[in-house]
């Protein structure tokens, strides 16, 4: 069975691209828009690893993160933050909502798919 | 889905983050920043930068790049705002879209760099750049390098470095998904791993917490990686554990302590079945603190030098680091956020199918037509079981007809807005400042509708802001606000919709409209013209009031045509003035182009179609109702006024002068500029949606017919002007004495 | 007459020839839609005479053109007998109304020639080329050239 990654984007185009990297590297990719339906999307979908974005209406990247390591069955699930903000205070801001790791985009499709390899169970 | 798709996907996003951010910009203006809007507004640029990124338009990721940064400026400090800074980021939403359609077409985009300059100047980002120049850098690459798998556990590899690792995870490190097991298996690519597990803290399993974190190592790598690449491996968990990273000087000689030969020395008999199965990657990494246990102490116990297996103390490389603080909430993302609420469900659709849709409707509507046709011809009467099915099939249709016509039904805002940045244009080759105020922006129409206002609105605010608006210095002396103001609003009324443009400029001159008009030849030298008439000759056929033709305004295009493009959608027209203090454009158009509510009359031999929004009333013509006022002008007195007849069948051209005005059917109809007409028909045959056929896509527009359609019994069937005829019924003398009284 | 036409079967063009009174004349077949029987046109007001009016093409509102009368030969007076020629010009459609339909020909480079300035009663302006062949002389009409009212007005 096919490694599931969710991807949480608000990004039309950003999503397109995940899919289009990430299943073209074999795995089943499940999307979604902004964090709460991120977090509807991870109950249906239980995937192996979850990709987001930071900054997205309804629910940004952090306050998705962190409900999702406040939740019961999902909180250890890797999620990768991927974002074009760089700054350090971004990066500490993600990893203390507890984020695993962290990729700047424009992605490289092969870091990608390394970064992800690095995390999937 | 191929990449070209991905691309046309990007530029569609870019296209609704575009009128976000125009939307978003344009409330900031009007009514000051609140959180909501200013974080919608940056993540518009910075979802644009982001796919920009993606697909190496680097001219329109630079570009948007300092764009983002001066809206997370406000963002931070919603009190950034002014009005010099608010005209910078206005400019920069033009050249922003002007750059994405560089992009787009794959041209060379204009230089950004002198208002990327401005943006950084304005809104003090010049440090704050060079930050994270540097910080990008460093996080983009964090992949450990890789070497051969294959290499491993050949005992004769040139010795590169041997390092100790210690590696004690907080409960935290589990907490953001990290599996230790993986770090083991990055290292384990590095080169040659063996792997302790102290198990010294595990508590009895009456005190064991799972949420807790108990287990220790201790590694020995053997590589030819430096230093850097061990610590890359544990990027992500700074400060999520306790790590020490030595070298160790020379490799020892191979001692089993491989992690092969580890592997293979659990196969052994005698190997404990509690042992932690770390040969396995795949394993669950929650089932392993359970079954640590001191036997695998005891099997690698050659291993270990004297200062390991101690808990590490900081080492010289990297020290324990507490969880760093958060810093400073970032606040432009989280304060005041207002409830989250679900957004409305919406799909997109292919306006094709839509399209599709709607065809076929005008089909079922015509061939619902002829079944009522032939229902009639068999000789079912009206209270028939199969005439009553009819009925029941017509307001079924009806009724879907209005769902799928809805679908296209979009509301006027997109158009409006474009405006926005058509004042921007405006003001800034002419010099004028002004605002543009919206109001029922919502309102819906059919897109067929939509696409054809654009060009007109264009041009009429094009035209209130050149020649209406006064420039600021006049303003000013008549005590007027320096920005003017053009108010575009839309409502609906009577089964129209109505716009609107009112700016509160110089409105006509009227002495000099008039003496322009005399000058071509459009009006008389003598003409008795009321101030309303003057008003309106700038649509006449030939009219141009630009004396300088300004670059905008002078883009060769008159009232006239602007008029035409309107009645073409079926619509009409006027503007009216207050000298010193504006003018005001109104227009009213149907609000589809695909059906209409038709009287079906028959005229002069012909049967002809009528819209029901503009007929008044309708009356059967009796002898006595018609009265002749000077030698040939016909009227009706009906609704309180004496209303000229039009002779429909004449002003066709179907007929000679009629004779007989004691028979037929009266028509009161609204058209023109609060003008009304007595339309005299033969009969009036009734009443029926029809689908509205173009003239145009293969003939030409002809004056007095607006369109035309297929009746149920296959005929063709003209749709009238009514504006048209009404506004130029045929001139007799004493014409102008009859219009004052129809008042 | 045949042989001739069959001698330039080869890397001609192709044309549809029909009469308008005792005329022959003929179009390019690749403007030629549909070639259908006449039904009864409803008028346009204030149009040219040698308009007959608009017909109902399966949805479509298509123009019917009087081509005897455009070519000032006469006004029609259209009844079953004649035939439409529906064709395509610049982006339009629209529907000539012609006596009958002869032949469909395939015409060589030879037999093309370019107008001559003959027969004062019709406007040379409206052909754009000659094909002669025996005894046949045919007209090829210039559908850009009778149609200049279609086109767009400027916006």
């Amino acid at each position: 069975m096919l490694k599931k990654i969710l991807t949480v984007d608000d990004s039309r185009t950003m999503r397109e691209m995940l899919r289009h990297t990430l299943s073209g590297a074999g795995f089943e990719v499940v999307t979604a828009e902004d964090g709460a339906d991120g977090i509807e999307k991870l109950r249906e979908s239980q995937p192996d690893v979850v990709i987001t974005d930071i900054n997205m209406p309804v629910m940004d990247g952090f306050e998705f993160i962190e409900n999702v390591r406040k939740s019961e069955e999902y909180n250890r699930v890797p999620i990768l933050v991927l974002t074009t903000e760089s700054a350090p205070e971004k990066k500490q801001r993600a990893q203390s909502a507890g984020a695993t790791g962290w990729i700047v985009k424009p992605f490289d499709p092969e870091k990608l798919t390394r970064a992800v390899n690095r995390v999937m169970p | 889905m191929s990449l070209d798709d991905i691309k046309e996907t990007f530029f569609a996003e870019c296209a609704d983050q575009m009128a976000e951010l125009e939307t978003g910009l344009h409330e900031i203006q009007s009514s000051g920043p609140d959180i909501e809007t200013v974080n919608a507004v940056f993540r518009a640029v910075h979802s644009i930068k982001g796919g920009a990124g993606a697909f190496g338009f680097n001219a329109l990721v630079s570009f948007a790049h300092v764009f983002e940064n001066a809206l997370d400026v406000i963002r931070n400090d919603l009190n950034q705002v002014n009005e010099d800074r608010m005209d910078l980021l206005l400019r920069s939403v033009d050249v922003l879209s002007d750059v994405i359609e560089a992009e787009r077409t794959g041209s060379e985009p204009d230089d950004t760099s002198g208002l990327a300059n401005e943006l950084e100047t304005a809104f003090g980002l010049a440090e704050a750049a060079e930050e994270s120049d540097g910080g990008e850098d460093a996080l983009a690459d964090f992949a450990p390098v890789m070497i051969d798998l294959a290499d491993l556990g050949v005992a004769d590899t040139p010795a590169g470095r041997r390092f100790h690792i210690s590696f004690a995870p907080h409960a935290s490190l589990y907490l953001k998904g990290h599996d230790p097991l993986r770090f083991f298996r990055e290292l384990a690519d590095l080169g040659t791993l063996s792997v302790t597990c102290d198990t010294a803290d595990i508590p009895k399993l009456s005190e064991l917490s799972p949420d807790e974190s108990y287990l220790k190592w201790q590694l020995d790598l053997e590589t030819e990686s430096a230093r850097e690449d061990i610590e890359a491996v544990f990027d992500w968990v700074d400060g999520e554990c306790a790590l020490s990273i030595e070298e160790t000087g020379a490799p020892a000689v191979d001692d089993g302590a491989s992690l092969d030969a580890f592997l293979l020395s659990l196969d052994e008999p005698g190997g404990d079945s509690g042992i932690p199965e770390i040969d396995d990657f795949g394993q669950d990494p929650e089932t392993e603190p359970a079954s640590a246990a001191n036997p695998v102490a005891d099997l690698i116990g050659s291993l270990e030098a004297a200062d390991i297996g101690a808990p590490a103390a900081p080492a010289e490389t990297e020290a324990e680091t507490g969880n760093s603080d958060d810093g400073s909430e970032d606040s432009g993302a989280r304060a005041g956020k207002k409830e989250i609420k679900k957004a409305s469900q919406t799909i997109r659709v292919e306006s094709e199918k839509v399209d599709r849709l709607i065809n076929l409707m005008g089909e079922l509507v015509i061939n619902q037509a002829m079944l009522a046709e032939r229902i009639g011809q068999a000789g079912f009467g009206n209270a028939s079981p199969a005439a009553l099915a009819l009925v029941e099939l017509q307001n079924l249709t009806r009724e879907i007809q209005s769902g799928v016509m809805a679908i296209r039904a979009q509301p006027v805002k997109p158009v409006f807005m474009r405006m926005s940045r058509i004042i921007r244009e405006v003001c800034s080759a002419t010099g004028k400042k002004a605002m543009l105020e919206l109001e029922g922006e919502h309102t819906e129409v059919d897109t067929t509708v939509i696409e054809g206002l654009i060009d007109p609105l264009t041009h009429m605010i094009r035209n209130a802001v050149d020649h209406g608006i006064e420039d600021p210095e006049t303003r000013q002396a008549k005590g007027k606000p320096t920005h003017g103001t053009v108010k575009l609003s839309a409502y609906h009324s009577s089964g129209r919709i109505v716009i609107e443009i009112k700016d509160d400029g110089a409105g006509i001159n009227r002495e000099r409209v008039l003496s322009k008009a005399i000058e071509k030849g459009i009006v008389a030298r003598d003409a008795k013209l009321s101030d309303d008439d003057i008003d309106n000759l700038i649509f006449a056929a030939g009219f141009s009031t630009a004396e300088t033709i300004t670059d905008v305004s002078g883009r060769g295009v008159g009232m006239d045509v602007v008029r035409q493009s309107i009645q073409a959608l079926g619509g009409r027209v006027n503007i009216s003035s207050e000298p010193g203090h504006g003018s005001l454009f109104s227009m009213s158009l149907p609000l589809t182009l695909a059906v209409l509510d038709g009287m079906i009359v028959k005229e002069a031999g012909q049967t002809l179609v009528l819209p029901v929004s503009a007929v008044l009333e309708t009356a059967t013509l009796k002898p006595g109702d018609v009265y002749t006022i000077g030698k040939n002008n016909r009227v009706v007195k009906m609704r309180n006024q004496l209303i000229p007849i039009i002779d429909v069948g004449r002003q066709l051209g179907f007929a000679d002068k009629r004779t007989d005005f004691t028979k037929g059917t009266i028509m009161v109809v609204e058209g023109g500029k609060n003008g009304m007409g007595a339309f005299l028909v033969d009969s009036i045959e009734g009443q029926q949606q029809v689908v509205i056929k173009s003239l145009e896509s293969n003939y030409k527009r002809v004056p007095s017919i607006a369109a035309a359609t297929i009746l149920g019994n296959g005929q063709i069937a003209l749709i009238l002007d009514c504006d048209h005829i009404v506004s130029h019924q045929a001139s007799d003398p004493g014409e102008a004495v009859i219009q004052s009284m129809a008042g | 007459m045949h042989d001739d036409l069959e001698m330039q079967k080869v890397g001609g063009e192709e044309f549809i020839a029909f009469r308008v009174g005792d005329q022959e004349f003929c179009v390019e077949i690749t403007s030629t839609r549909e070639i259908r029987g006449w039904s009864q046109a409803t008028k346009l007001p204030h149009s040219p005479d040698y308009i007959i009016g608009v017909i109902n093409l399966r949805g479509t509102i298509l123009p019917i053109m009087d081509l005897s009368a455009r070519l000032g030969m006469g006004l029609s007076e259209p009844c079953e007998r004649h035939v439409i020629i529906v064709v395509h010009v610049r982006d339009k459609t629209l529907g000539l109304l012609v006596d009958s339909v002869s032949d469909i020909l395939d015409v060589g480079p030879d037999h093309l020639r370019p107008v001559p300035e003959v027969n004062p009663s019709m406007s040379s302006e409206m052909f754009h080329r000659v094909i002669v062949m025996d005894k046949r002389i045919i007209c090829e009409i210039s559908l850009e050239a009778i149609t200049p009212e279609m086109e767009l007005q400027a916006a």
